[in-house]
C-alpha cells in the first residue's frame, strides 16, 4: 500500500500530520542539503552545532518514525486486524446475510405456517362452534329423550292408575299378569310375550261381554306393552299388530268371525286388531272381524 | 214448449221406441228363430243362443239393476249439487233455459224482456195492458215499488242496472224510471234508482221502463238458501246459466223428473242435500214408485212387477246378464269356497260351464234369449270324467286326507278353496269337523236336486274353515254346531248326537249303525263336501274311489260307511252325469288296504326297502299313533311268484288302542290338572269331562261328567285345557318354564257359565310320565301283539317297525321303542343262547323308522321354536333363517302335493292298493271269511291273584261254541278285554279288564250244566247252557232247548 493510500486509510489525523511533518522534513533536509553543501563549510560549527540539533532532532525524529513506523506497524497490524475484523465482518456479514436469507425464508415460512395456523384456528374455531352446536343439539337430544322416556313410563305410570282403579272383577283374570298393585311389577308383568296374549284376551273378552270402557283401556295397555317387549329384543320389532282394513277379503288365517259373521266376503268391520310375531310369521291372535 | 212438456213428448216417444224394439218374440238377435234346447251332445261343447232362467233369480237380478239404477241417479245428483249449489249462492241468476233472471233475495223472476215507453200517463197504462204478461209458463205482473228498489237501488249491484249510475240502458236509451204498481192507484207510478218516484205526467210523454216479474213462491218475497233456491229451481223447470254442457244434462234429468224424485232430494243427517237412493229402492221394491224414467239416453223402468212379468213373457230382454254369469262363474264359491272360475269358463268354446249343459226347463224357468255379444257355452260333465283316474281318501279321526291318482298321484286341498294361495303342507290334512250354520235353509236345497244341489258355504262348513270355529272363545253357544267326531260316532253303538247348529235348530241324531237312509247323516255330509273339492270344472270328475279303515271296525261300519261316502260323494256329482247310466255304471267305492298295511305300502317305498326279488321277505310292523286311536298291523312284503302283482302284503296280525290317541292323551292330561287343582274347581264349581282312561275321584259326582253327558261347560273346559297343554304333549319351545313358572293361569267356565281364571299347579313331572305310560303301555301291546303273531311263523329279519300318525312325532314314543328294542332283542339273544347254546348277536333284529318326512322337520322347527322364544344371538337366527329357506326350496321342488308323511303316507298306499292297479295286493289274514274282522276281545275270567286269565282267546273263530264255566249259578261273571297282554295268564290285572254279570234262567241252572259262549259280531256274544261241547254239534237255533241269551259288549 502507498503511503499515501495508507495515510488516507488511517483515520489518526495526529499520527497523519506527524507523518506529513515528518516527510516534509526529510524532503526538506534532502532538498536542504543539496542547498546546504556549499554554504556548510561556513558555516561549519553552527553547522556541527546545529548538525548536531539536526542529528538529535534527526534523532528525535528517528525515533519519531521509529515510534512512528512501530506506530504504523501497529496501524498496519491494526489495519489488518481490523482488516480481518472487516474480513471477517464481511464474512460475518454475509453469514450474517445468510443468516438473514435463511431466517427470511424461515419468517417466510413461518408465516406461512403462521397463516396456515391461522386457518386452522380459524377451522378449529369453527369445528368449535359446530361441537358446541352438536353438544347443544345433544343435550336437546338428551332432554327429549329424557322427557321421552319421562313420559313412556309416564304413560305405564297413567296405565297402571288407570287400570288398578278399575273394580277388582275387571282384574281377577289378569292377576297372573298383574300380580301385585305394584308400578314396577305392572311394567315387568305386561312386557313379557305370554303376558301379550293375556291381555290380548281379556280385551276380546271385555269386548264380547260389552265391557267397552275397560276393553279400551286394556287395549292401551296391550299397545303400551308391545312395544316394551319389542324394545327389549335384540331382532327388534318382533311382534305386530296386523293390519286389517275394511274391505279386505276374509282371510281363515288372519281372521276370526264375529258369531253374526257370514263365512264368504269381505270385512266389513273390524273389531278387534289381532297381532302376529312377524319374524316367524306365525299370527298369534286373529282379528276379530265381522264378514259379509 | 217448457223444459216439461219438451221431456214429456220424448220420454212419450222414447216408450213409444222402446216398446217397439222390446216387445219381441223369442227371436235371436241375430234375426234367426231360436232353436228349442234339445238334448245335447255329451262329447262336445255347445253355445246356447236361449238360457233357461229360473223365475227366483230373476228377481234378485232385477233388484241389483234397479239397486244400481237408483244408486246411479244418487251419483248423478252428487255430481252436480256443488256447481248449483256455488250459483245458487249469488244474487242474481240468469236462467239458461227462460229469458228470466232470478233475484234471490226476493224469490222472483224478472223477465229479460223489458218494455221502454215513451208516453203519458194513460198511454203508458195502455201499453201495459196490451202486453202479454204469460209466457215461459209463468205469469208475470208489474212489480211494485218495494220490489224495484230491492233489485235497482242504485247500490244493488245489479248486472241489468248500469253501474252506480241512475240509468238502465235498452234499446240504445237510457231510462232512469221504473214503472211499479202501487194498489192505492189505478196508473203506474215510477220510480227512479234513487228512490225519487212519483205519477207518469198526464200530459207529457215520459221514458218509462217496465220490467216485469213471476213469482215463484205464494207467501211473498223472502230471501232462501241456496238448498232452498235449487230445489225452487227445479220445481220450475229453471236451469241456471254457469253449468256445463253435462252438468245441464243432469240438471235437465232431474228437473223434468222432479214432480217424482223430489220425494227423494232432501236433507240428511249432516244436513247435506242428497239424493236417497235407498228410499227410492224400497219405494220400487214396494211398488211406490213405479215410474219410467229416461237416464243417460235410456229408459229405466222402475215398475218392478211389470219388469218382471215382462221378463218372463219375454217382452222384455235383460239388458245385463253380468248377474247370471256371475251366479255362474261363483256356483261353486258359493256351494265350497272354492276360487270363482274365470270369465273363459263360460265364454270359451273349449271351456263351458256344467250348469249350462244342465239347464233347468221346469215351469219355474223362463226362457231369455242371449244377446248379441254375450256368450254362454254349455259343458257336458261327462267330458270331464277323468277316465282313469282314482281317488283314495284316508278317513281319519282328526283329520282326512284326499288324493287323486291319474298317471301320479297327487294330494287335494280340502276345504282351502283359495287355490291362488300357495300351498302349505298342512292345506293337505283337512280337519274332520262339520260345522253347522243354517241346517233347515241346507237340507232343503240339498233335498232339491239330485246332484250338485245349490248348497251353500254360508249354510255348512268343513274342513279347516269348521275347526277354526271349535276354539273360538267366546262363543259357547256356537259349541254345539261343531261337530269334530265324526269317525268316533261312527264306531261307538251307543252314541247319539245333540247338535244344534247356529240358527238355533237342534237335532237328534242317532248312534251312526241306526241311521236309516233318509236321516241327516253327518258323515254323508262330509263326504259331500269332500266329493265337491274332488269333482269340479278345475279338476275333473272321479268316479273310482278306494277308502281306508283302521284295522279293526268291524264290516257292519265299513259297510255303512261307504254307504255314507257313495251318497255323499254321488250327491257331490252333476245330475247329468247322475242321470247317465253308461258313465254311471263306472262309478265304484270300496274298502283297499286298511290304514296301517296302506302306511306300510308308502313307508316300504320311501325307505327304498321293498323286495328285490321272489323269495326275498320284508317283515314289518306299524304302529299308527294317531290322534284318537293307536293301530298296529304286521305283515309281510314279498314279490309273487306268480306275477299277478308287482308286490304282496300278507297282514298277519293286528291289534291296537281305541282310545291311545294324541287328543286323547291331552285330555287324560287336562284331567290330571284339574284333580291337582281340585280344591279350586270345587270352590268355582268348574265342571270337567272324565276322559277315555280316566278315573274318578271321591266327591267327583257334580263336577265330572262321563263322556256323551256332559254339559257344554264341561266340555268347554276340557278342550279348552287339553289344548292349553299342548305344548307339553308336543314339547314345544320353552315348555317347561310356562308351565313351571309357578303363574300359569287358565280361564274355566262354572256351571252357572261364569268365566273364572284359575290359578293352576302344575306337576309337569307327572304329566311327562302319564304320557310315558301311556304310550309305554302301547308300545308293550305292540310287541306282545308282534309275538303272538309271529309266534309260529318264520320271521325274515330285521323287522321293520314303522311309526305312523301324527302323534308319532311325539319324542317320547321313539324313546320307549328303543328302550323296547333293545330289551327284546336281549330276550332273542337270552332265548336263543337257552334254546340252541348259541350265542347270536341279535342287535338290529327290529329297525325303527320315523314318520316320513319326520326329521328333516325337527331340525327346522326346533331351531326355529329356540330361536322365537328366546333373546337368540343374530347368527342362530341367520342359521335358523337360512335353513328355513333350504327346507322351503326342498318342499318347493318337491311338490307338496306328493309329499308322503306320516299322515299323508296312507293315501299314498291306498292309491297303490286300488283294484286293477296290480301294484301291491293286500292279503288279509286278520279277517274272517266274511272279511269281518275278529272278535275283539279275550274272554276270561279273574283267577287267584287276581289276573286276568283268557279263556276263550282270539283263536277262536265266530259261531264256534266254546267252554267258559260251570251253569251251578244264576248268574256268573265275564271278564273282557282287547289288551294283548291278557292273551298269557298273569300279565293283567283284572282290574284293569272289564267285568260283566251275566245271568241264566233258574231253569237253566244245574250242577252238571255249563255255559258256553259263541262269539257272533266283533263285540257280540251269545251263550248258552250244555251238558257238553258235543250237545251244541248239531247245534239248530230254532229246536235249540234251552234259552240262547245274546250281549253286546261297551268298549
Amino acid at each position: 500500500m502507498k503511503v499515501k493510500e495508507f495515510l488516507d486509510f488511517l483515520d489518526e489525523p495526529e499520527v497523519i500530520e506527524k507523518i506529513h511533518t515528518i516527510m516534509g522534513l526529510c524532503s526538506n533536509r534532502q532538498n536542504n542539503k543539496t542547498d546546504n553543501e556549499f554554504a556548510g563549510a561556513e558555516a561549519g560549527s553552527d553547522m556541527q552545532i546545529q548538525a548536531a540539533e539536526q542529528q538529535n532532532i534527526i534523532m528525535t525524529q528517528k525515533q519519531q518514525i521509529q515510534d512512528l513506523q512501530g506506530l504504523l506497524q501497529e496501524k498496519e497490524t491494526e489495519i489488518a486486524y481490523k482488516n480481518n475484523v472487516i474480513n471477517d465482518y464481511a464474512g460475518k456479514n454475509t453469514q450474517q446475510s445468510e443468516l438473514i436469507n435463511a431466517l427470511q425464508q424461515q419468517i417466510t415460512m413461518l408465516n406461512a405456517e403462521k397463516e396456515q395456523l391461522s386457518n386452522q384456528l380459524t377451522v378449529a374455531g369453527n369445528d368449535i362452534q359446530d361441537l358446541q352446536q352438536q353438544k347443544l343439539e345433544l343435550q336437546q337430544t338428551v332432554e327429549q329423550y329424557k322427557t321421552e322416556l319421562e313420559e313412556r313410563f309416564a304413560d305405564g305410570w297413567q296405565l297402571y292408575q288407570r287400570y288398578f282403579a278399575l273394580p277388582e272383577r275387571d282384574r281377577q283374570v289378569l292377576t297372573s299378569v298383574f300380580p301385585a298393585e305394584c308400578f314396577e311389577a305392572f311394567i315387568c308383568g305386561g312386557a313379557k310375550d305370554a303376558s301379550l296374549e293375556k291381555i290380548w284376551d281379556e280385551v276380546y273378552r271385555n269386548l264380547s261381554s260389552g265391557n267397552r270402557a275397560t276393553a279400551y283401556l286394556l287395549w292401551e295397555i296391550f299397545e303400551y306393552f308391545i312395544k316394551l317387549v319389542n324394545a327389549g329384543r335384540i331382532e327388534g320389532t318382533v311382534y305386530q299388530i296386523d293390519d286389517v282394513q275394511e274391505g279386505d277379503k276374509y282371510d281363515r288365517e288372519l281372521h276370526n268371525l264375529t258369531l253374526d259373521s257370514k263365512v264368504q266376503g269381505k270385512v266389513r268391520k273390524v273389531y278387534l286388531s289381532g297381532f302376529s310375531n312377524i319374524y316367524s310369521g306365525r299370527n298369534i291372535r286373529k282379528s276379530i272381524v265381522y264378514v259379509e | 214448449m217448457n223444459l216439461k212438456q219438451k221431456h214429456a213428448k220424448n220420454s212419450f216417444q222414447q216408450n213409444t221406441e222402446v216398446t217397439n224394439t222390446k216387445t219381441v218374440s223369442p227371436v235371436n238377435t241375430d234375426g234367426k228363430t231360436a232353436v228349442q234346447q234339445t238334448t245335447l251332445r255329451t262329447d262336445i261343447t255347445k253355445e246356447l243362443h236361449q238360457l233357461n232362467i229360473n223365475k227366483a233369480d230373476i228377481i234378485p237380478m232385477l233388484k241389483k239393476d234397479l239397486l244400481a239404477s237408483c244408486e246411479q241417479i244418487a251419483q248423478q245428483f252428487e255430481l252436480i249439487l256443488p256447481s248449483v249449489l256455488t250459483i245458487a249462492e249469488q244474487r242474481f241468476i240468469s236462467m239458461e233455459n227462460v229469458p228470466v233472471w232470478y233475484d234471490r233475495d226476493q224469490t222472483l223472476l224478472f223477465s229479460n224482456t223489458m218494455y221502454g215507453f215513451h208516453s203519458n200517463r194513460s198511454q203508458t197504462t195502455d201499453n201495459v195492458k196490451k202486453i202479454n204478461k204469460k209466457f215461459s209458463g209463468f205469469t208475470f205482473r208489474i212489480p211494485n215499488k218495494r220490489e224495484v228498489l230491492k233489485a235497482f237501488s242504485i247500490n244493488i249491484k245489479n248486472p241489468v242496472a248500469n253501474k252506480g249510475t241512475n240509468y238502465i240502458d235498452f234499446k240504445g236509451g237510457s231510462y232512469d224510471s221504473i214503472l211499479y204498481d202501487d194498489e192505492d192507484y189505478t196508473d203506474y207510478l215510477v220510480v227512479d234508482r234513487n228512490g225519487s218516484g212519483d205519477l207518469i205526467s198526464t200530459y207529457s210523454a215520459e221514458n218509462t221502463l217496465l220490467i216485469l216479474v213471476a213469482d215463484l213462491i205464494n207467501d211473498g218475497p223472502k230471501k232462501l238458501t241456496s238448498v232452498e233456491s235449487f230445489k225452487l229451481w227445479l220445481e220450475n223447470c229453471l236451469i241456471p246459466k254457469g253449468l256445463t254442457t253435462e252438468e245441464k244434462n243432469i240438471y235437465e234429468f232431474f228437473a223434468v223428473h222432479y214432480d217424482i224424485l223430489n220425494r227423494y232430494i232432501k236433507l240428511n243427517a249432516a244436513g247435506v242435500l242428497q239424493f236417497d237412493f235407498k228410499a227410492m229402492y224400497n219405494d220400487v221394491l214396494a211398488q211406490r214408485f213405479t215410474e219410467e224414467l229416461v237416464f243417460n239416453g235410456q229408459t229405466v223402468n222402475f215398475n218392478f212387477e211389470k219388469l218382471y212379468n215382462d221378463i218372463i213373457q219375454n217382452k222384455v230382454s235383460i239388458n245385463d246378464f253380468n248377474y247370471f254369469k256371475d251366479n255362474l262363474l261363483e256356483c261353486d264359491f258359493k256351494r265350497a269356497n272354492l276360487s270363482p272360475y274365470t270369465e273363459n269358463r263360460i265364454e270359451d268354446l273349449n271351456l263351458g260351464h256344467w250348469e249350462l249343459f244342465e239347464q233347468d226347463s221346469s215351469a219355474d224357468t223362463v226362457k231369455i234369449n242371449v244377446p248379441k255379444g254375450e256368450h254362454f257355452i254349455a259343458r257336458p260333465p261327462q267330458m270331464d270324467v277323468v277316465k282313469n283316474g282314482v281317488c283314495g281318501i284316508d278317513f281319519g279321526t282328526k283329520s282326512t286326507v284326499v288324493a287323486c291318482f291319474e298317471n301320479e298321484s297327487r294330494l287335494l286341498r280340502i276345504g282351502e278353496g283359495d287355490y291362488t294361495k300357495v300351498p302349505e303342507l298342512k292345506d293337505y290334512e283337512n280337519p274332520t269337523v262339520i260345522e253347522l250354520r243354517d241346517l233347515t235353509s241346507f237340507l232343503e236345497k240339498y233335498k232339491a236336486r239330485i246332484g250338485r244341489p245349490f248348497t251353500e258355504w254360508e249354510q255348512i262348513t268343513v274342513s279347516h274353515q269348521a275347526a277354526a270355529a271349535i276354539t273360538k272363545e267366546n262363543d259357547n253357544a256356537g259349541y254345539y254346531s261343531v261337530f269334530s267326531e265324526l269317525k268316533q260316532w261312527a264306531i261307538d253303538k251307543n252314541r247319539r248326537l245333540m247338535l244344534c247348529d247356529k240358527q238355533g235348530k237342534s237335532l237328534e241324531i242317532k248312534p251312526y249303525l241306526e241311521l236309516q237312509d233318509n236321516d241327516l247323516d253327518p258323515i254323508e255330509l262330509y263326504a259331500y263336501y269332500l266329493g265337491l273339492y274332488i269333482n269340479n270344472m278345475n279338476n275333473g270328475i272321479y268316479l273310482h274311489y278306494v277308502l281306508s279303515f283302521p284295522v279293526n271296525y268291524e264290516l257292519a261300519v265299513r259297510t255303512k260307511l261307504l254307504k255314507s261316502f257313495e251318497r255323499g260323494l254321488k250327491k257331490a256329482l252333476p245330475p247329468a252325469l247322475l242321470k247317465d247310466e253308461s258313465v254311471m255304471k263306472n262309478f265304484k267305492i270300496y274298502a283297499g288296504a286298511s290304514e296301517p298295511a296302506a302306511y306300510a305300502i308308502s313307508a316300504l317305498q320311501e325307505f327304498k326297502l321293498q323286495p328285490k326279488k321272489p323269495g326275498e321277505k320284508i317283515c314289518y310292523g306299524v304302529f299308527d299313533f294317531g290322534g284318537g286311536t293307536t293301530d298296529f298291523d304286521f305283515g309281510i312284503e314279498e314279490i309273487p311268484e306268480d306275477e299277478r302283482s308287482k308286490y304282496t302284503i300278507t297282514q298277519f296280525g293286528s291289534g291296537g288302542d281305541v282310545y291311545l290317541g294324541g287328543e286323547n292323551i291331552l285330555l287324560l292330561l287336562a284331567y290330571e290338572v284339574y284333580k291337582d287343582n281340585i280344591a279350586a274347581m270345587r270352590k268355582e264349581q268348574i265342571p270337567f269331562v272324565l276322559p277315555p282312561k280316566g278315573e274318578r275321584f271321591s266327591g267327583s259326582e257334580r263336577l265330572i261328567y262321563d263322556r256323551g253327558r256332559g254339559s257344554q261347560q264341561a266340555y268347554l273346559n276340557s278342550r279348552r285345557l287339553a289344548e292349553a297343554l299342548r305344548d307339553i304333549w308336543e314339547r314345544k319351545g320353552e315348555y317347561k318354564e310356562k308351565y313351571t313358572s309357578g303363574s300359569y293361569a287358565q280361564k274355566f267356565l262354572t256351571n252357572d257359565d261364569r268365566v273364572i281364571e284359575v290359578m293352576l299347579k302344575i306337576n309337569l313331572d307327572k304329566l311327562e310320565d302319564i304320557i310315558k305310560t301311556q304310550i309305554e303301555n302301547g308300545v308293550v301291546n305292540f310287541f306282545t301283539t308282534f309275538k303272538n303273531t309271529f309266534k309260529d311263523k318264520t320271521l325274515s329279519l330285521p323287522v321293520h317297525i314303522f311309526l305312523a300318525g301324527n302323534s308319532s312325532k311325539s319324542p317320547v314314543v321313539k324313546e320307549l321303542f328303543e328302550k323296547y328294542i333293545i330289551s327284546e332283542e336281549e330276550k332273542l339273544k337270552q332265548n336263543i343262547l337257552k334254546s340252541s347254546g348259541e350265542s347270536k348277536k341279535t342287535d338290529k333284529c327290529f329297525v325303527l323308522h320315523l314318520p316320513l318326512g319326520m326329521e328333516d322337520n325337527n331340525k327346522v322347527d326346533a331351531a326355529k321354536e329356540n330361536a322365537n322364544t328366546d333373546n337368540a344371538r343374530p347368527n342362530r337366527l341367520s342359521t335358523v333363517v337360512a335353513m328355513q329357506k333350504d327346507k322351503e326350496k326342498q318342499l318347493a321342488s318337491l311338490d307338496l302335493d306328493k309329499i308322503h308323511t306320516g299322515k299323508t303316507g296312507v293315501v299314498f298306499g291306498l292309491l297303490r292298493s286300488r283294484k286293477g292297479a296290480r301294484d301291491v295286493k293286500i292279503i288279509n289274514r286278520n279277517n274272517d271269511v266274511n272279511n269281518e274282522v275278529r272278535f275283539r276281545y279275550l274272554l276270561g275270567k279273574s283267577d287267584r291273584e287276581n289276573m286276568f286269565k283268557a279263556v276263550i282267546g282270539w283263536g277262536v273263530g265266530y259261531n264256534v261254541w266254546a267252554e267258559f264255566t260251570f251253569a251251578d249259578e244264576e248268574d256268573f261273571e265275564l271278564y273282557y278285554t282287547s289288551e294283548p297282554k291278557g292273551v298269557k295268564p298273569g300279565q293283567l290285572d283284572a282290574a284293569k279288564a272289564k267285568r260283566l254279570v251275566c245271568s241264566i234262567d233258574s231253569s237253566d241252572v244245574s250242577e252238571d250244566g255249563k255255559i258256553f259262549i259263541r262269539k257272533i259280531a266283533p263285540d257280540k256274544i251269545q251263550y248258552t247252557v250244555a251238558n257238553t261241547a258235543e250237545d251244541l254239534n248239531k247245534f239248530d237255533e230254532k229246536t235249540w232247548q234251552h234259552t240262547l241269551y245274546t250281549v253286546a259288549f261297551d268298549e
